[in-house]
């Protein structure tokens, strides 16, 4: 469970974040909505512990992110683009990334490049990548370890409609396997048809909330 | 998974991921140097048309010689010892841009897989320390093929000409002039201080910004040039104020543990700093 107490962040004299609270929990979908500088990608850096809060906390489990943690653990997360290595293959940059923790073996690496709809032997660089290849190799690189915490900011960008469904089916499977699943997108449909509810907000600040019921998830 | 293997694997993915484009700064390194090798040989041209034979130590002063102390009292114009200062300068930039790079991108998911940001810091210190002693190696190597290319020796002796060619001044009875005695605890100086000087560069580049970092780097080197004092790092990368070579010059082993106390800082400052500091995208930077 993560929960966001109070938390505020001034960068260069403006308020990114200014006094938010909300929960996170296990085995949901929870949605940020909310136009460009709104805040969302702020609050999920903050969440992630990349960036300290100016006020506020966060718990993750009951540990305080930056205090009693670095990081919330077993985090998996996808934010403003994906970036890797220019100079090497997805499935370099993968085994790369997936080395620090030893967990994966290479034919489960080249299981969730497939999974996400590239081809594990392509050879080409990163930098060789289309900007939807990148985006899919970004979604394998959060995925792969299969999180218990999972943050997506704008999963579906520079994606085409087979790359959509593809989002939605691992964020259902992330769903089913319990992981507290963050996500942000501007692609409305895409938002309320995987979230159990979403936050709204506007210049850092909460501007409503939803709560959506099953079948209206399913309907969209 | 502990810590050390965190750092480790870390370290790995670093030289893997920088392997090339390090090969790269380094290759152009090799043409620096052996540029000004070159130039410091065809100086060596005597009235008969022979040049000189250079040995190790020859070669090693047109990259690290320096220049001789500066007194505003008596010297009129300070004029910066502009190889030394580009050699250095290389060595620095061989560190420099990477971890920030490596930030901005793929680095933010080895933070948090590492589940330490002290990991990372201390990866990417290890990382900096590997790469400046990489160029100090290869600049070593290509002052030993040197040295022989121009039909002299690997001797650790400096040549009476070199001095004056390089335009600084050298106690008569110095031992660089004669056996060379005390030159390997300076050469051996060489990349302790650069790691020190890379690492201080480090925690400004990731702290503030590479190109601070970099201007930190050219300041100090800079005032190593004009003040001759114990505690300017850049003195230490000098032959020409080296206490092998003049009376009142530094002594190299303080340097090495003076260097060592610089890179410690650098890395305990730089981690603390580096631990409260926030992770922001490019888009937010920008």
């Amino acid at each position: 469970m993560i929960h966001v107490n109070g938390v505020s962040k001034t960068f260069r004299g403006v308020d990114a974040v200014s006094d938010v609270s909300m929960t996170f929990g296990p085995g949901k979908v929870t949605g940020l909505a909310g136009p460009n500088g709104s805040g969302k990608t702020m609050l999920m850096r903050m969440v992630a512990g990349l960036v300290r809060p100016s006020s506020g906390t966060i718990d993750v489990n009951g540990k305080t992110v930056g205090q009693d943690i670095p990081f919330p653990p077993s985090l998996g997360l996808l934010l403003e683009g994906p970036t890797f290595l220019s100079d090497y293959s997805g499935f370099e940059n993968l085994s790369m990334l997936a080395s620090i923790k030893g967990q994966l073996g290479a034919d489960e690496i080249r299981g969730w490049i497939e999974r996400v709809g590239l081809d594990p032997a392509d050879k080409r660089h990163y930098r060789k990548y289309s900007l939807g290849m990148k985006q899919r190799l970004g979604i394998a690189a959060a995925l792969m370890e299969t999180p218990d915490i999972v943050m997506l900011d704008e999963p579906t960008n520079a994606l085409d409609s087979d790359g959509v469904e593809m989002v939605r089916r691992e964020v259902e499977e992330a769903r089913r396997h319990g992981a507290t699943v963050i996500l942000a997108c501007h692609d409305a449909n895409v938002l309320q048809g995987l979230s159990d509810e979403i936050w709204y907000l506007a210049e850092g600040h909460i501007d409503g909330y939803e709560v959506l019921a099953k079948e209206v998830r399913h309907e969209l | 998974m502990s810590r050390l293997g965190a750092v480790a694997r870390l370290v790995l993915c670093d030289i893997k991921a920088e392997a090339r484009r390090t090969a790269i700064v380094l290759g152009v390194s090799v043409l620096l140097f052996c540029l000004l090798i070159t130039l410091f040989f065809f100086r060596t041209l005597q009235p008969n048309g022979d040049f000189q034979s250079l040995s190790f130590t020859d070669c090693l002063a047109s990259l690290f010689g320096g220049m001789g102390e500066y007194d505003p009292r008596h010297d009129k114009n300070f004029k910066i010892p502009a190889a030394w200062l580009c050699v250095c300068l290389m060595g620095a930039y061989v560190t420099l841009g990477y971890p920030v790079r490596n930030l901005e991108g793929v680095g933010v998911k080895q933070c948090v897989a590492a589940q330490s940001r002290w990991a990372w810091w201390f990866a990417k210190c290890l990382w900096v320390v590997i790469c400046a002693v990489a160029f100090c190696l290869v600049a070593f190597a290509v002052c030993l093929i040197a040295s022989y290319a121009s039909g002299g020796t690997a001797s650790l002796v400096l040549s009476q000409f070199a001095p004056e060619l390089l335009d600084f001044f050298v106690a008569g009875d110095s031992d660089a002039l004669t056996s060379g005695e005390g030159m390997p605890l300076f050469i051996a100086g060489i990349p302790v201080a650069l790691s020190a000087l890379c690492l201080a560069q480090l925690a400004v580049s990731v702290n503030v910004n590479p190109l601070a970092a970099f201007a930190v780097t050219a300041a100090i080197l800079f005032l190593s040039a004009f003040y001759l004092n114990d505690f300017a790092l850049g003195n230490y990368l000098m032959i020409a104020r080296n206490a092998l070579v003049i009376h009142v010059g530094v002594d190299p082993a303080m340097g090495i543990g003076l260097s060592v106390l610089v890179g410690a800082a650098a890395v305990l400052v730089g981690g603390a700093a580096f631990a409260r500091h926030d992770v922001l995208g490019k888009e937010a930077l920008s």
